[in-house]
């Protein structure tokens, strides 16, 4: 029963962090139609400036903040500079994104070298509470609270603000809502950063308890496109039930099988794309 | 045989009822039109019967062969031709390519890989004649992305025209040509055989009435008139329903 | 073909016939190296180019060929009429398995479709160590053998066997998509529901292309797994689909001897860096940016403009 709980509560809050990175991918697709394979990278970078901040400073927060800002700017140049122009070409998006993932990987691994390394965790969450019976790592519980609370203020945001409803009408058409005079460019860019961010977020979040390494990015890339394509491509809500799924499956397929994680990962979602093509819920 | 009967179709999108139990049925040779405004469910009824759509109710049946079930490119064969509203060619390949992938829609030759393409002369000829007829032979090699949107949408026509159909769907054949183009269409679609039956689609109701016999009009999904030109013209339900479209037509042929 | 065009294909073979004269065996080696890879890219132009379905998950045939050849020879026999069988016949089940299951969906569903296919099998044989030697995977695929006098084991045999591959390859490739079925491929991708109108069933269109993609890429593998005498779940990786779209990009898609062009400046650039560079990771990805950014229709149509008649396509 113990390992089971530790378990659920360590495939939750790595399935939350995987909503984080798997909403800014599927706000990006579902308003830009961009498929950005660099997401991974933002993970890792934010997760080592994180680290580097943190080593500074000595503050988890401070390495948050600036993690989720430095790769914030670095998404708006990539964003406006060269993805802006393939709004219609998947294949350069693809190619684009691609490039730049390896770019961004190899960058990383001179800056930081190839070891994996990890984030201490703030002092204030390095315990553990004991909850019926049994223990459980403070800072495991305060990623899922994190996780949940960006899914409510989102969804908050995106059905209950006048901006999230800008949003909302230019995914569902842009020059329309061009003309009604919403800024869809201004719009695209602040979603793309907001997106990144999360991810960059995630990458800080993650880096006491899953590491940062050369790779992470790819690995982390891949799990998040699944989440995103099975959760539905451009569902806040997909993906939150998405990201719960895979972190689960994921966590308990690495434990008790791991000879099979990853087809215990890809096979139920080529499952699952086969059946709907559309995604779990389709817009 | 007739060549298409409609029978009490339906097609509800999720609470929205685009067609409405539609029921037509065309004679062998008849030159029907489908008239109505803009959100009746005209072009969803051509999604219909070319099988790119399914009904929630209701059969269609083609040269007396139920084919509500049949998937979209097997009823081709049966002798069916379509085009649509928004130009559906292929932009990047050049206009006589676009056309012997016409002519070899429903021929084995499409799964043989070993001979060229060019080497299959008769098919090439048969592309040149009908390029010459619509006068479009110089631009043969042309991408057709290239062409103009008059052009383009004289392609569409004679893609479908190639297949050499028994019924032919024609969904707003002349949207978008100036008044030469559009007489240069009418003729080419009067030299069509007697024994093909057209059903159109057109906003522009002289258009409508030169080509053909009998009319059909829906509103809303529903079918409020059906019967020959004459009788649906005088008809004082769908004069209400166009009076506006005619006051504007006129306006327009004012200001032109 | 066009004379002009003739003439320079001439010329080429001969070029490819004598290279063993003039290049030392390092260079043969790189050579080599973009026939295996040439090969690959135009299979995935069939796909890709042709099909209009960009893929991810092209590495699947590649890897899976290779496989076959190191489980054969290592373990059975290592007769090249055998492991070659195997190679490609393993390759086009796979493709004719996946072809049912990713041919439902399109765009960005169907990469991360082809994608998560590849990387089941990458998972697969990185963790079946008895049957893959997973991470380490299996050294010592000794040369092939073609139960023939002469033996392939050095570098100017082998060449000469690759080449012979890749011109076949080559030329059956060139005669699909030169042909009414390669014409109807290019339909499918220009449009669909047009070609649905006009009575093709393009479902089982894209599907023969699927396979026949997969069959060739899996000639790739076979090449690959008896060049580098070593299968990896590399082979099997994104990383691999990923660069053999790189090299049909830079190439050009819908071309196919542009996607060659394209593989043989891919191989020679990853050398040539990764010698100079510990950082050609940083260029290559740098690449795949400027290719975008300069060449977005690729190479080929570029010399196409101004040589267009020596071209074949």
């Amino acid at each position: 029963m113990n390992i089971w709980a530790i378990q659920i509560l360590n495939g939750i809050s790595y399935g939350m962090l995987l909503f984080l990175l798997a909403a800014g991918l599927t706000l990006t697709f579902g308003l830009m139609k961009i498929i950005n394979l660099t997401h991974g990278s933002y993970f890792l970078l934010g997760g080592y400036v994180g680290l580097s901040v943190e080593r500074l400073t000595g503050s988890f927060l401070l390495a948050l903040v600036a993690g989720s800002a430095a790769v914030g700017i670095l998404a708006v140049l990539t964003q406006r500079f060269l993805l802006n122009r393939f709004l219609k070409d998947e294949m350069a998006q693809i190619l684009i994104t691609f490039g730049l993932l390896f770019l961004f990987g190899d960058l990383a691994l001179w800056a930081w070298g190839g070891s994996t390394q990890t984030i201490p965790k703030p002092s204030l969450l390095a315990g553990s509470i004991p909850m019926g019976g049994l223990t459980f790592p403070v800072y495991r519980l305060a990623v899922v609270a994190v996780g949940v609370i960006t899914a409510l203020f989102l969804w908050w945001f995106q059905e209950g603000t006048r901006i999230g409803a800008m949003v909302r009408a230019a995914v569902d058409d842009a020059e329309i809502a061009q003309t009604l005079g919403v800024n869809v460019p201004l719009l695209m860019t602040g979603v793309f950063a907001v997106g990144a961010m999360l991810a960059a977020a995630a990458g800080v979040l993650g880096g006491p308890v899953l590491g940062l390494f050369p790779g992470a990015d790819f690995d982390v890339l891949l799990l998040a496109f699944v989440v995103v394509v099975v959760g539905g491509l451009g569902s806040l809500g997909g993906a939150f039930v998405g990201a719960l799924v895979v972190g689960l499956l994921d966590t308990f397929t690495r434990v008790f099988f791991p000879e099979f994680s990853y087809f215990a990962i890809f096979a139920p979602m080529a499952i699952i794309l086969m059946v709907r093509p559309g995604g779990l819920v389709q817009r | 045989m007739k060549p298409l009967v409609v029978d009490k179709l339906s097609r509800n999108f999720g609470g929205l009822q685009a067609l409405d139990k539609v029921s037509l049925s065309m004679e062998a040779g008849e030159r029907r039109a489908i008239l109505g405004p803009n959100g009746a469910g005209k072009s969803t009824l051509f999604h219909q019967i070319s099988g790119l759509d399914r009904p929630t109710e209701g059969r269609v049946f083609l040269f007396g062969q139920d084919v509500t079930a049949m998937s979209a490119h097997r009823r081709p064969a049966l002798g069916l031709a379509r085009t649509f509203q928004i130009t559906h060619l292929f932009p990047k390949l050049s206009l006589v390519k676009n056309l012997l992938l016409a002519l070899q829609g429903l021929h084995r030759t499409k799964f043989s890989m070993m001979r060229p393409m060019m080497s299959y002369r008769p098919m090439f000829t048969r592309a040149e004649e009908l390029l010459d007829q619509w006068q479009l032979l110089d631009k043969r090699e042309v991408a057709v992305q290239d062409l103009s949107y008059g052009e383009q949408r004289q392609v569409e026509i004679m893609l479908a025209m190639a297949q050499q159909p028994r019924l032919l769907l024609l969904d707003e054949p002349t949207a978008g040509l100036s008044p030469a183009e559009t007489m240069s269409a009418v003729n080419l679609i009067r030299t069509l055989p007697r024994e093909v039956s057209i059903l159109l689609i057109e906003h522009d109701m002289d258009v409508a009435f030169e080509l053909v016999e009998m009319v059909t009009v829906l509103h809303a999904g529903k079918v409020i008139a059906d019967g020959p030109c004459g009788e649906v013209r005088g008809s004082a339900l769908v004069q209400e329903i166009y009076l506006g479209k005619k006051a504007e037509k006129s306006r327009g042929q004012e200001s032109a | 073909m066009k004379r002009f065009a003739l003439i320079s294909l001439i010329a080429t073979s001969i070029l490819l016939l004598a290279l063993p004269a003039v290049l030392p065996g390092y260079y043969l080696g790189l050579v080599i190296r973009m026939l295996i890879f040439a090969i690959f890219a135009m299979s995935l132009d069939l796909l890709m180019g042709y099909t209009g379905l960009p893929s991810l998950g092209h590495s699947a045939f590649l890897g899976v060929a290779a496989y076959a050849v190191g489980i054969v020879s290592l373990r059975v026999s290592n007769n090249l009429f055998l492991t070659l069988g195997a190679g490609l016949g393993l390759a086009s089940i796979t493709a004719a398995l996946f072809g049912f299951l990713v041919l439902r969906s399109r765009g960005p569903q169907f990469l991360i479709l082809t994608l998560s296919l590849a990387q089941v099998l990458w998972g697969v044989a990185f963790k079946w160590k008895s049957l893959t030697g997973g991470d380490d995977g299996m050294p010592g695929i000794p040369k092939p053998d073609p139960g023939l006098p002469w033996d392939l084991a050095g570098t100017t045999e082998f060449y000469y066997f690759a080449l012979l591959l890749f011109l076949v390859a080559a030329t059956l490739m060139y005669m699909i998509v030169r042909s009414p079925f390669g014409c109807t491929l290019e339909g499918i991708r220009e449009n669909e529901a047009r070609m649905r109108a006009l009575g093709y069933n393009v479902w089982l269109h894209q599907y023969i292309a699927f396979v026949l993609a997969g069959v060739f890429g899996g000639l790739a593998g076979v090449l690959s797994a008896y060049y580098n005498g070593f299968v990896s779940p590399a082979e099997l990786h994104l990383a691999t689909s990923a660069k053999g779209l790189l090299m049909v990009a830079l190439g050009g898609a819908g071309t196919l001897f542009g996607p060659a062009l394209g593989a043989a400046i891919v191989v020679l650039l990853e050398n040539i860096l990764s010698s100079y560079t510990q950082r050609w990771l940083t260029i290559l990805g740098a690449i795949y940016v400027l290719v975008v950014l300069f060449t977005p229709e690729g190479l080929w149509r570029w010399i196409r403009k101004g040589l267009g008649r020596w071209l074949p396509t």
